[in-house]
Parts: C-alpha cells; sequence; structure tokens
C-alpha cells in the first residue's frame, strides 16, 4: 500500500478539475507528474465487467480443485488481493481492474468467514462494515466506504436496541457531524471519501423519517417533506449538498409511495405533483438566469456570457473556458494517456 | 471543494499564489444548479408519463379521456414550441413529454377502440412517423430514440429480457437491415451533429443483438459466428480510426460473449474434465480480453 501514491494521484486529479474548468494554468497542471493509469470510462467498465467475470471463474476452478471444502474462498481472496497488488504496482487508479479486485478480495475473505465460522448475519455485517472501513481508509475507495456505512447499519439494526428507524437517522446524524468534522483537515485523498459519506449519511438522515410511516400514508406524507425541508435550507446556507441530498431523497420518496400506495387518487396526486415539479424548473430556470442569492441556472456551453458572469469572474480564464462552480467536481480525473 | 486542500497544495508550492487566489475567487461563485434542474425535470416528465399511463390503463373508459390526452400532447408541444423560441431548456423535456403522450394517446385508441381493427403495425407506423417529424423538427435526441424504438416495433422487432432469444429468422434479418439503414442514416448531412450518435447507438447495438440471436436460435452456428467474427472486426476498425472508444468497446464486449457462447455450446464436451475445460477457458479467455482492452486503449491514445 503506497499511501503516497494515492495522495499524489489524489491531488493530480484535483488539479486536472481545476484546469478542465479553466481556472489553473495548463503549465501548473503539467508540471506535477505523476504516473497513473485511469482510461476512460467505457474502458473502466469493460474491465471492470472482464475482471469480476474472470475473478468469480477463478473461484469456481478452486471449487473443482477443493471439492467445496470452503478453502477455496480464502485462496480466491488472495488470488483476487494479489491481482489488485499488482494493478497498484502497475500504477492503476480506477482503471476497473484495480476496483473489481480489490470489491472481489474483500467479498471472498467475508464469505469465506461466513461460510466457515456459525456466526449470525449481524455479526457478519460488522465484518463487513469493519473491513469495507479498514479497506476503503487504507486504499482510498469511495464505494467501499459506501458499503462500509450500510453494513454498519445493518449490523445496528439487527441489535434491536431500539427503534430501527431510529437508529438509521441517530447513524446518519454521527456519521455526518464525523465527517463533516474529520473532512475540515484531512488528506486531498480522505477528502473524497468524507464528501461521499457526507451525502451518504444526510441522505439517510432525510429519507428515514418517512421510514419509520411505513404504508401509513397520513404519517408517511409530513414525514416525507423532509427532503423539501433540506431543499429549503440548502437554498438558505446556499449549500450544494443539502440541495443534492435533498432531491435525491425527494426521488426516493416519490418512488416509495408510489411502490406502497396504489389507486387513482395516488397517480392522480403524482400527475399533479409532477406538472407542479415542472412548473417550479420553469420559474427557476427564469429566475437564476442571472445570479441570484449565491446560485446561478444556466447550460455549461453559455457560461461564457460575459453579462452574465462579470461580477463574478476570475480575472482571466486560463483555458479559455469557464464553468460555474460546484457540479464539476467529484469525480477523479482521467488521464487518458499513461 | 475543501478550501483547506487547496491552501494546502499552495503551501506546498504545486500551485501559484495566482492560481490560488483565482480558486478561493472561484470558490465563491454562485453555485450552479443547472444539472440538478435538468433531473428534476427528467424525474417530473417520466413520473406523470408513468402515473398517466397507469391511470389510462387502470381506470379510463371514456372517449372524453381519449380526448384529453391529445389535447394535452398538443398542449406539451405548443408549449414546447414556445419555449424552444426562447431557448429555455424545459422546451426539450416538454416535448419529451408530448411525445410520450402521442405513444399513450395512440395505444390507447387501439386498445380501447380497435382504432384499426387489430393492425397494431398501423398504429405503431403512425406513432413512429409523427415521432420523427417531431424529433426533427425540435431536433430532440430523446424523441428520436423512441422513434427509432417504434420504427423496430413495426417491423417486429421488440428486445426484452423475455424474449432477446426467443426469435425467428425474419426478425433477425429485419433487424440486420435496420440496423444497416440506421447506420446509413447517421452519415446524412441533415442532422449529422445532431442525431449521429443515437442512430450509430442503435444501429451498433441492434446489429449485434441481433447477430447473437442468430447464433444463439438459427443453424447453423458456425456461419453466424464467422459472420460475426468478420462484421465485429469490419466494425471494430472502423470505429477504432475514427477513435469511439464506446463503440469499440461494445463490440469487443459483444464478440466476446458471441464467440464464447459458440466455443461453449458447440464444442461436444464429455466428462467430468469438460467443466475444467470451460473454466480454464473462461479464466483465460478474459485475461487474453482484458490484455487486449488495455493495449488497444493506449493505441488508440498514441
Amino acid at each position: 500500500m503506497n499511501n503516497l501514491f494515492f495522495e499524489k494521484v489524489a491531488i493530480k486529479s484535483l488539479l486536472i478539475d481545476l484546469y478542465d474548468v479553466g481556472i489553473l494554468p495548463k503549465q501548473e497542471n503539467d508540471n506535477f507528474k505523476i504516473k497513473f493509469y485511469s482510461p476512460s470510462i467505457y474502458i473502466q467498465i469493460a474491465l471492470f465487467i472482464a475482471t469480476v467475470a474472470g475473478l468469480a471463474f477463478v473461484a469456481g476452478f478452486m471449487f473443482l480443485l477443493f471439492n467445496f471444502s470452503n478453502v477455496e474462498f480464502i485462496l480466491a481472496a488472495i488470488i483476487s488481493a494479489l491481482i489488485f497488488f499488482w494493478s497498484l504496482k502497475a500504477h492503476h487508479y480506477n482503471s476497473g481492474i484495480d476496483n473489481a479486485s480489490l470489491y472481489m478480495s474483500i467479498a471472498f475473505f467475508n464469505i469465506f468467514f461466513a461460510a466457515n465460522f456459525s456466526i449470525s448475519i449481524a455479526l457478519i455485517s460488522l465484518l463487513v462494515a469493519v473491513t469495507c472501513a479498514t479497506a476503503a481508509f487504507l486504499l482510498k475507495d469511495r464505494f467501499l466506504a459506501i458499503a462500509a456505512f450500510l453494513s454498519l447499519l445493518y449490523y445496528l439494526v439487527n441489535l434491536n436496541l431500539l427503534n430501527a428507524n431510529l437508529v438509521l437517522l441517530a447513524v446518519s446524524l454521527v456519521l455526518f457531524i464525523f465527517s463533516a468534522l474529520a473532512g475540515r483537515n484531512c488528506s486531498v485523498s480522505n477528502d473524497k471519501i468524507f464528501s461521499t459519506l457526507k451525502y451518504v449519511s444526510s441522505f439517510f438522515a432525510a429519507i428515514s423519517p418517512s421510514i419509520v410511516f411505513e404504508g401509513k400514508y397520513f404519517l408517511y406524507a409530513p414525514a416525507g417533506f423532509l427532503p423539501v425541508l433540506f431543499i429549503f435550507f440548502a437554498v438558505k446556507l446556499k449549500s450544494l449538498l443539502l440541495l443534492r441530498t435533498g432531491i435525491l431523497a425527494l426521488l426516493f420518496n416519490i418512488a416509495s409511495i408510489i411502490f406502497l400506495f396504489s389507486g387513482l387518487k395516488f397517480y392522480g396526486l403524482f400527475c399533479l405533483v409532477s406538472v407542479l415539479i415542472l412548473l417550479l424548473c420553469i420559474v427557476v430556470i427564469k429566475i437564476l438566469n442571472v445570479p441570484k442569492s449565491g446560485f446561478v441556472c444556466v447550460e455549461i456551453d453559455e457560461v461564457n456570457n460575459a453579462e452574465t458572469v462579470t461580477p463574478f469572474l476570475p480575472e482571466n480564464s486560463a483555458a479559455g473556458e469557464f464553468k460555474y462552480g460546484g457540479g464539476s467536481f467529484g469525480g477523479g480525473g482521467a488521464s487518458g494517456s499513461f | 471543494m475543501n478550501r483547506n486542500i487547496i491552501e494546502r497544495i499552495y503551501q506546498k508550492g504545486i500551485i501559484s499564489k495566482e492560481s490560488y487566489l483565482r480558486i478561493i475567487n472561484w470558490l465563491d461563485l454562485p453555485v450552479n444548479i443547472f444539472r440538478e434542474v435538468k433531473i428534476l425535470l427528467y424525474l417530473s416528465v417520466i413520473t406523470f408519463s408513468y402515473c398517466l399511463g397507469y391511470i389510462i390503463y387502470m381506470y379510463s373508459t371514456s372517449a372524453g379521456k381519449a380526448v384529453a390526452l391529445g389535447t394535452f400532447s398538443l398542449v406539451c408541444f405548443s408549449t414546447g414550441t414556445f419555449f424552444k423560441s426562447k431557448k429555455n431548456i424545459t422546451a426539450d423535456y416538454l416535448i419529451l413529454l408530448g411525445s410520450l403522450s402521442i405513444i399513450s394517446f395512440f395505444g390507447y385508441l387501439q386498445f380501447q377502440y380497435h382504432l384499426f381493427n387489430g393492425r397494431y403495425s398501423l398504429t405503431s407506423f403512425i406513432t413512429m412517423l409523427l415521432l420523427f417529424a417531431a424529433a426533427y423538427i425540435y431536433r430532440n435526441v430523446a424523441t428520436l430514440a423512441l422513434a427509432i424504438s417504434n420504427l423496430a416495433l413495426w417491423l417486429g422487432i421488440t428486445v426484452s429480457i423475455k424474449n432477446v432469444f426467443i426469435i425467428n429468422f425474419q426478425i433477425i434479418i429485419s433487424g440486420i437491415c435496420l440496423s444497416i439503414l440506421l447506420y446509413l442514416l447517421s452519415h446524412l448531412k441533415l442532422h449529422k451533429k445532431y442525431f449521429s450518435f443515437t442512430y450509430q447507438n442503435f444501429s451498433v447495438n441492434l446489429f449485434f443483438i441481433s447477430l447473437l440471436s442468430a447464433i444463439i436460435n438459427l443453424k447453423p452456428e458456425w456461419f453466424y459466428s464467422l459472420l460475426l467474427l468478420l462484421s465485429a472486426v469490419l466494425v471494430f476498425r472502423h470505429f477504432f480510426k475514427i477513435k469511439q472508444k464506446y463503440f469499440w468497446v461494445l463490440v469487443a464486449l459483444y464478440t466476446y460473449f458471441g464467440l464464447s457462447y459458440f466455443i461453449v455450446n458447440t464444442i461436444e464436451f464429455s466428462g467430468f474434465y469438460s467443466i475444467y475445460f470451460i473454466i480454464l477457458y473462461f479464466i483465460f479467455s478474459l485475461a487474453a480480453f482484458i490484455y487486449f482492452i488495455i493495449n488497444m486503449n493506449k493505441l488508440s491514445n498514441e
């Protein structure tokens, strides 16, 4: 595990993102050199699928060799881990191979424990949470951080200490506060993990009250309005995080109401709600055509419109193209060449 | 983005003071919520269309509701035209909603009133014509995708998880011919800029799904496998040359799947050791596939 490699790659990704939005000169981006292989998304998907399938067949081969004695899982985990470390040595970073081999090795490792020792599902979920959290922070993987959070949630809910939904709410809030505090002075490579955790925990905090009243529409409906509060506070506090999680939670609530309840009145209601959302969007686009209250809503291609951005523009746009704040960040910048 | 991190990379000397100030300035800019608004627009269109479709399917029995649906579709198109003239992004979504309503409208007329006396193909044909007209008038990619789907439906091609592998020779040939036609259409100067990708995407997917179905359903399998291999080489070379990664990766995946199916299914296996052979085949062939993709990507970047 090379911590320095992850840190350097994270810095390089940040620089590429800043260069892409046009606020970092090419020279400064080029000056920071790090060799890593991170192909385009289509290649990543193809490599991911092929690696997962290949490792699944390796596990199948182990089954045949060791005649279903459970030792095959740990062997498959070791082989997957070896492939992961080989990919790291070859400077792979989000190439599809490194992600797939890492996930498969953790999956095989946990299956080995589950198959060999008669432990409860709750304990297995705790084990998954611990392994995923460790790997997430050591190997800087956001997906594993989410998996760790969900497994921990499952474990706590299974303890039956409190109402499951209160546990959901409490854990989400605690994790949100932890991520917000820890994210203040973290390394560049950990920053993305903490920001992912902030998104996930705030999303669960938004949807947890509506889950409490599952099936009871008259209680469910008011609880389902919590995402609207999120959106309201997002506007007040100019927080993109609250806005995004509010919208996501709203989608979740609409989908769950459609799933839980049926009948003409509900479908009619949703027709009405969707028309209202459509009208709201038209109004938002109209009002935020020019920056207002810290927000703006313009098409990315149109941001060079001088009248719109002049009051806020940095003096010189480095790459000749300029984009507004927010929205563009979050993904690792892919360097096509290797 | 974390301000502390920007400050730290500035202190490490990775970025200059000028860049640091520019970035800090940039972070104070108004937040662009265009992407979020687009998601909401899309959500509202999909939700409305889904719920309306359900209401029609479950509860509608009167002609008045069909008239209302037709009127609603017209309202969507007229408001879409208005917003299009104002260069408002909402126009695309209103046109998409109108297009979805057209499909529901004709589907409802056929289902409830047997508009063309059981000639379902005529319903899909009229819908297709209207959707193509709407796509070209408003330059709407989503509507074009609906129109192409209707064209395929009119020819009798339906692709779903249930019936992808249960199709006959005529449908496969229709699929191949349609995919070639779509590819030729993608090169028309009339819409090169707007619709080229959509046509090519449908064309490549339809072509290889048709060939895969042929390998699975028709005899002789070797002939269709050979056809898949030859066409894959041609299509792959073409897209590789014009550096369209999405398409050549897609071709590679379809070809691998088709050829693997042929190898596993046609070679006669006997005894316990055949399963070893199959598993080892997949392990080594997938490793080779990964190697191939990585190297092709390298070549493509050069």
